[in-house]
């Protein structure tokens, strides 16, 4: 997960809906699963517990996320139960196959969650938030693409 | 390149950038995604709704802990999973180990291998954490603790009574009263008395570890013998059988020998069975099995054989106290706990006390992991985890580079293989009660208790995913419903 992902997620987040936000916490849980495999080739211990203890966080929120008074949310709690287990054992085997078997579940359910994101009429839950607006100004000799964005309150100053 | 001509989006987006103050507030509210911010915005709707945050944080919380809770559990029980395949293959290497068609280099191969798996075993033990806090080295066990420095707390489960108790520990005894040796002139075996155990549990009995015979030679090891076999202590004189062509082809005892006399009224025959063991038999059931470790056996030689239905293990004995409550302690004793220390140089036989002063153990209860479980005060789930290492196992020197410690060491691993079936059940237990806990947390009143175990395997795994996927899409309103996150602020967490 580098710095730029983390923006990227961070203002999808200011203006997800609440199914919006699943998708993206999918999606982060992805990353995280690379990181995981990454660590685990490069025998990089530290990092490797790292991205377990955030794939184990972000599936807790998931499980969290479930209405159990709809009967779908007991076979995703099933699924992410299995994921779960499955990470728990990867990180004492130390074996790729176990997050593998984990990751499958999360990039099996993301197209379908992304359907149903676009279909979710609800208002983004961040209210307030800036709405983000692309433009581009132009002149003789050059072409700005202005973008504010998650980050604009500084204008690009780091102090 | 893009161009967008929404240029009233841009003045719009220009003229927020222009107010301070506004700006100051959407980011605050862009942080923490409510849109109450502060008191000045709405006083009482900012009463209330911090209330019912509190209480919604709680809930959460209470569910979050849980599901940690599992979490953990599946960590921890992932690790002795792994841990008892390891001690399963160890069971193999010494029996393997201990058969007598091995040759000592064979034996010295099957070390290596042992040595590994050890070392595996303590590593998995120690590097088994959960969010960097250590799950097998002993952090979340109830501790008990002795005044006896030789007597120690190896486990206790938690359905036993929590407390201080006084236990007389003592040699084990044969018939006549006088307390059995080992080979190595140690008491052979302990236990505690019936009148303390009442005191502890109702119905508490002392198990003992299997072994059941004792000679007063290293070299003669009791292998078996029948139910039908009279107890007690007998001298036999082992000599060496030959064949007709005067060949040694193993051990025997002459049928008429006065031990055998001792042993049973009736007609014995012993026969030599391969090169190192014999077996005695008679008519009304007598079987008695012993083995001699050819190298170092010199016959024709006396040796005393006792049968006392009782066994220990070496390196000090666990005494194991159960009752049918649930209750069942562990205690280590330390073969030294009977030594007479004022005996200075120590001889060789041991001298050994008659007694030693009452044990004072305290179950403290203490060390268990805690979980609150519930929103409210005292919802609290203990998870007490045991400790898992070579030397809890009794497994941390294993020797298998003979065929007798390759014996001892079938022994030894026995317990370790019997304590991890106990820390697996253990946290068996807990995993039902968290399930338990987690469905009462939920405002329904849904049976969860299914959902933790119904998928087994990858296959399942990837037909219920595809199954699902299905579902969510074509029941887009309902999933809408059931999985939702409406706390940005959740999922902005992740990213730390």
């Amino acid at each position: 997960m580098t710095s730029e992902s983390k923006r990227e997620f961070t203002l999808r987040i200011s203006q997800a809906n609440p199914t919006e936000i699943i998708v993206i916490t999918y999606e982060i849980v992805l990353v995280y699963f690379e990181d995981a495999k990454t660590a685990l080739r490069e025998e990089q211990t530290d990092a490797f517990k790292s991205a377990i203890s955030r794939i184990q966080k972000c599936v807790s929120t998931l499980m969290e996320s479930l209405d159990f008074k709809q009967e779908i949310a007991m076979r995703l709690m099933e699924l992410y139960v299995y994921a779960d287990r499955e990470v728990a054992k990867a990180s004492v085997r130390r074996k790729e196959e176990h997050l593998n078997n984990a990751e499958k579940v999360f990039q099996g359910l993301l197209p379908a969650f992304k359907e149903v994101s676009r279909q979710d009429e609800r208002k983004a839950v961040m209210a307030n938030a800036q709405t983000v607006y692309a433009g581009l100004t132009y002149g003789k000799n050059h072409l700005v693409e202005n973008d504010i964005s998650a980050d604009w309150s500084t204008r690009g100053f780091r102090a | 390149m893009k161009i967008n001509s929404n240029m009233t989006a841009v003045i719009a987006g220009n003229y927020l950038m222009r107010s301070e103050l506004s700006l100051q507030s959407s980011t605050e509210r862009l942080s923490s995604g409510y849109k109450l911010n502060s008191a000045k915005d709405n006083p009482a709707g900012y009463a209330i709704s911090n209330y019912m945050r509190s209480q919604l944080q709680a809930l959460e919380k209470a569910n979050n802990n849980a599901n940690n809770g599992i979490s953990v559990i599946e960590t921890a029980e992932g690790a002795v999973a792994e841990i008892q395949e390891m001690v399963q293959r160890l069971n193999e290497l010494a029996v393997r180990a201990a058969t007598g068609t091995m040759s000592d280099n064979d034996r010295k191969a099957i070390q290596e291998e042992v040595d590994g798996l050890t070392a595996e075993i303590e590593r998995t033990a120690k590097e088994t954490d959960f969010n960097t806090m250590p799950l097998l080295d002993g952090t979340f066990e109830n501790k008990g603790y002795t005044n006896n420095v030789d007597v120690k707390v190896q486990y206790y489960s938690d359905d036993t009574r929590l407390g201080k108790y006084t236990f007389n520990i003592e040699p084990v005894k044969d018939a006549n009263g006088n307390p059995l040796l080992d080979a190595d002139g140690y008491y052979a075996g302990y236990t505690i008395p019936q009148a303390d155990l009442d005191a502890f549990a109702t119905n508490a009995t002392v198990s003992y570890f299997e072994s059941k015979g004792f000679t007063n030679d290293k070299n003669v090891i009791v292998e078996s013998y029948s139910s039908d076999t009279k107890l007690g202590t007998y001298t036999f004189r082992i000599e060496e059988a030959k064949d007709n062509g005067g060949n040694v082809i193993g051990y025997t005892i002459d049928p008429k020998d006065d031990g055998l006399k001792n042993l049973t009224d009736e007609e014995v025959t012993v026969t030599p069975v391969g090169s190192d063991e014999m077996l005695i038999e008679a008519k009304d059931g007598t079987q008695l099995r012993l083995r001699i470790d050819s190298n170092n056996f010199t016959a024709p030689k006396e040796v005393e054989v006792k049968l006392s239905g009782l066994g220990v293990m070496e390196d000090g004995d666990h005494i194991i106290v159960k009752a049918n409550d649930g209750t069942e302690l562990h205690l280590k004793v330390n073969r030294d706990a009977f030594i007479d220390k004022t005996v200075i140089p120590p001889t060789t036989p041991p001298t050994l006390l008659a007694s030693i002063p009452p044990v004072d153990v305290d179950l403290t209860g203490i060390g268990a992991m805690r979980l609150q479980i519930g929103a409210n005060e005292g919802q609290i789930l203990e998870l007490s985890i045991p400790e898992i290492s070579l030397e809890k196992m009794g497994i941390d020197k294993l020797d298998c580079t003979t065929k007798e410690s390759a014996r001892q060491a079938i022994r030894k691993i026995d317990y370790a293989l019997s304590y991890t079936n106990t820390v697996r059940a253990k946290l068996g237990a807990y995993q039902n009660r968290l399930d338990h806990a987690i469905a009462s947390l939920d405002i329904t009143e849904e049976n969860l208790t299914g959902s933790y175990s119904r998928i087994v395997d990858t296959d399942m795994a990837e037909e219920m995913t595809e199954y699902t996927r299905l579902q969510v899409m074509q029941q887009a309103g309902t999933t809408m419903l059931a999985q939702a996150n409406e706390y940005p602020q959740k999922a902005l967490q992740l990213l730390q």
